[in-house]
């Protein structure tokens, strides 16, 4: 009779709400009670998070791979530290020999690494053949004992770094729900082969090269939304002109209007900018397309008005006027065209930089003479100054996911470009070339673009 | 064998019932505030226990200015709890823990104030273990007395709560509540030792990097953790998630890094504390 009472579907049903029951009753005494104290945290003593990045895995084990094992780990790490997210733990500290234990999660035993404070852990195996590497690389939650991201990439073996930025980028939105800056560059103006031309590195000032040749003059790039474009400032025919150009296929624009054509901006998602002319003998900010015809005149003002930085939305414009006397920054609605003063603090303020999130805008400041980056909230207008006493920083750029800024800074002496992450921490040079480096602007995602221009 | 498994499964539901039942009037009782009744040491004023709702107001100056008393208020207990469990408490190893602790802390907060250490000292520990022997099991009896009264009633103790929003709300108020209390009022030990000791570890071993900081300042987590008498934490759980994911798995990774914690004061065991954690410190 008891077995067919077991099998019968009605009592499999009450058994499984018995075991639900049974599952509460044990879990509610613990969850139930309330706890004897409450106590608040809200300051962690840790500000980046400890990460360990040991040494690869070779698969077939051979010499040279054992080398780019050590290569690509140092990659990984570069790119990862480089985002002051994480605090990379010292390979010297590890407990034991990572290269014995298994790069897989069961393998892994995760008690040598929480003991040592990794948070995290990104273990990776490599196999080379010839020409071609194979990387698997995982990044796991030390704690949990999980994998939180894990891949497999094929490439030549040259295209290493990329395969690592390619992961890091994976780690970067599996941390924090968004695509890194792995796959953007910079434009800077240099003078390291003599006059100042346009250069362009990567994020993390690896590859510098030139993109102009003119021998002459070129200042203030901007990189289009797309990133296939940069504007930049040009003296190639002894006065300032604007040089539109497509980066790809060489082609592009000038804009040689009577004065000055200075301090382009993009248009946020279209194939417009804005500069300012002073054809009509007063400088003043025009939307022009990406083709250098003007769209309409932005700003009515006698006085001087430059460095155009639009909102992500494209609603509204900070620039610099100097119509209260000294330059200062103001935010015009493109809408209404109503203008407001941002700036009150210091006596001079410009170079405004719209934060890709759009509640704060980078500028540079002087009171004593000295130039620094400030911060400025846009609604609260709060000012907080982010670098002091380190020489002159100037010309901020925001990365376009906006946790770092790019500067330049003659805190050694020379000019040169410097990131600090967008609170002011972490300064830190970003590439050391001769001569001057000066005017960075960081360039949105260039890789993986989705949305194209609307021309 | 049915007749057995019904059985065992009717005393389940009964107990599961039971806590459900018990459930709410708990978490009703508590929102967001300490659930623990602040015992006043006869040491300071013996009963200046506020139950109206204007007592906070007091008790925040005072612990701004004299935070320097509750600590000396505070280190006798721990003299009792070690001579107590002779006659009450079973578990001797809260006896041995409490044992080390004891002898220290008086020395050193009386050295800096004194010239002449040694005398000083001795007759210090002579008061205070004199002092110990006559107030402090009273005390501690009438906190844990207290303690049960609360627990058994559920409304006084939610206004006795609210009364203390030092304990529990999310400005910096909770940190000073263990700590302050010098003007009359003085936490449990529970509370100091949750406010200073569970605090600055878990505090220690938490990494948040600023910059995920910046959209979510007023994001909270609650964790709530049981640490056993020997200070090992034997269960972590939230009882909110705060709604970012990172704030989340880094506040259950310092508590993690924090295990073990030093034991705390016995007479609680397990004793249990909510942590909430929020970014809100992150930029200064």
């Amino acid at each position: 009779m008891k077995r067919v009472v077991e099998n019968s579907n009605a009592l499999n049903c009450i058994r499984l709400v018995f075991a639900c029951l049974l599952f509460l009753a044990l879990a509610c005494p613990v969850s139930g009670k309330s706890p004897d104290v409450y106590i608040n945290i809200n300051n962690p003593f840790l500000k980046k998070i400890p990460i360990a990045v040991p040494v690869f895995k070779g698969v077939s084990g051979n010499d040279s791979e054992l080398a780019k094992c050590a290569e690509a780990a140092d990659m990984l790490s570069r790119t990862l530290d480089f985002t002051s997210y994480f605090k990379l733990l010292d390979r010297g500290s590890f407990l034991f020999d990572p290269r014995k234990d298994d790069i897989v999660g069961a393998g892994i035993n995760f008690q040598n690494w929480t003991t040592v404070g990794a948070e995290l852990l990104i273990t990776g195996g490599l196999l080379v053949q010839g020409d071609a590497v194979e990387a698997e690389l995982r990044l796991f939650d030390s704690f949990k004992g999980q994998m939180l991201v894990g891949k497999k990439y094929k490439g030549p073996t040259a295209d290493l770094l990329k395969i690592m930025r390619r992961f890091a980028g994976e780690v970067i939105y599996s941390i924090t729900g968004e695509r890194g800056i792995f796959d953007t560059q910079i434009a800077f103006v240099s003078t390291q082969t003599g006059p100042k031309e346009i250069f362009v590195c990567d994020f993390d000032g690896y590859d510098p090269k030139p993109v102009t040749r003119s021998g002459s003059i070129s200042l203030s790039p901007a990189w289009s939304s797309d990133g296939q474009w940069l504007a930049f400032t040009s003296y190639a025919r002894g006065k300032p002109e604007l040089q539109i150009r497509q980066l790809k296929e060489k082609r592009g624009a000038v804009v040689a209007k009577e004065g000055v054509n200075i301090s382009p901006a993009w248009f946020p998602g279209q194939f417009a900018l804005a500069a300012t002319l002073s054809f009509s003998g007063d400088s003043e900010i025009y939307l022009l397309t990406g083709n250098g015809n003007i769209i309409r005149r932005l700003t009515h003002n006698p006085g001087i008005d430059v460095s155009p930085s639009f909102s992500p939305d494209g609603k509204q414009m900070a620039f610099v006027s100097n119509r209260s006397g000294n330059p200062h920054i103001y935010i015009q609605e493109l809408a209404s065209g109503q203008v407001r003063r941002l700036t009150f603090q210091g006596r001079y303020n410009t170079q405004p930089a719209w934060s890709p999130k759009g509640d704060r805008i980078a500028y540079c400041g002087s009171d004593d003479g000295q130039f620094n980056i400030h911060v400025i909230g846009v609604k609260a207008a709060d000012s907080v100054q982010l670098t002091r006493n380190a020489g002159n920083n100037e010309s901020p750029s925001w990365s376009p996911d906006g946790n770092l800024i790019a500067f330049s800074s003659t805190r050694q002496g020379p000019s040169r470009i410097y990131v600090m992450n967008a609170y002011g921490t972490d300064q830190r040079m970003l590439l050391n070339l001769s001569g001057e480096q000066t005017s960075p602007r960081w360039s949105p995602p260039l890789f993986n673009q989705e949305k194209p221009l609307d021309f | 064998m049915l007749a057995v498994s019904c059985a065992v499964h009717l005393a389940l539901i009964a107990l599961a019932a039971f806590m459900i039942a018990h459930k709410p009037a708990y978490r009703r009782s508590s929102p967001s505030v300490i659930n623990v009744t602040m015992v006043s040491f006869p040491s300071s004023t013996p009963e200046a226990k506020p139950s109206g709702p204007a007592a906070p107001k007091v008790e925040t100056p005072a612990e701004q200015k004299i935070p320097k008393p509750a600590p000396k208020a505070e280190t006798p207990p721990p003299v009792p709890v070690e001579q107590k469990p002779v006659p009450e408490t079973p578990k001797p190893e809260a006896v041995s823990v409490a044992k080390k602790t004891e002898p220290v802390k008086p020395k050193e907060s009386l050295k800096k104030k004194t010239f002449k250490p040694d005398k000083v000292v001795e007759s210090a520990v002579k008061r205070i273990e004199t002092r110990a022997e006559s107030t402090k099991p009273d005390s501690l009896a009438q906190a844990l007395d207290k303690l049960k009264k609360d627990v058994a009633k559920g409304p006084p103790n939610q206004a006795a709560g609210s009364a203390l929003p030092a304990g529990a709300g999310p400005p910096a108020g909770g940190q000073s509540g263990g700590e302050g209390g010098g003007g009359g009022e003085v936490g449990t030990i529970w509370d100091v030792y949750a406010n200073n000791i569970v605090m600055e570890q878990v505090q220690k071993n938490w990494a948040f990097p600023e910059q995920l900081a910046g959209n979510i300042q007023n994001a909270e987590a609650l964790l709530v953790i049981t640490i056993a008498s020997s200070g090992e934490i034997v269960d972590i759980w939230f009882e909110t998630r705060s709604g970012n994911a990172y704030l989340d798995e880094s506040a259950y990774r310092a508590v993690k890094k924090s295990n073990p914690l030093p034991p705390p004061p016995a007479g609680k065991s397990p004793l249990s504390v909510g942590l909430y954690f929020t970014p809100s410190g992150v930029q200064k």
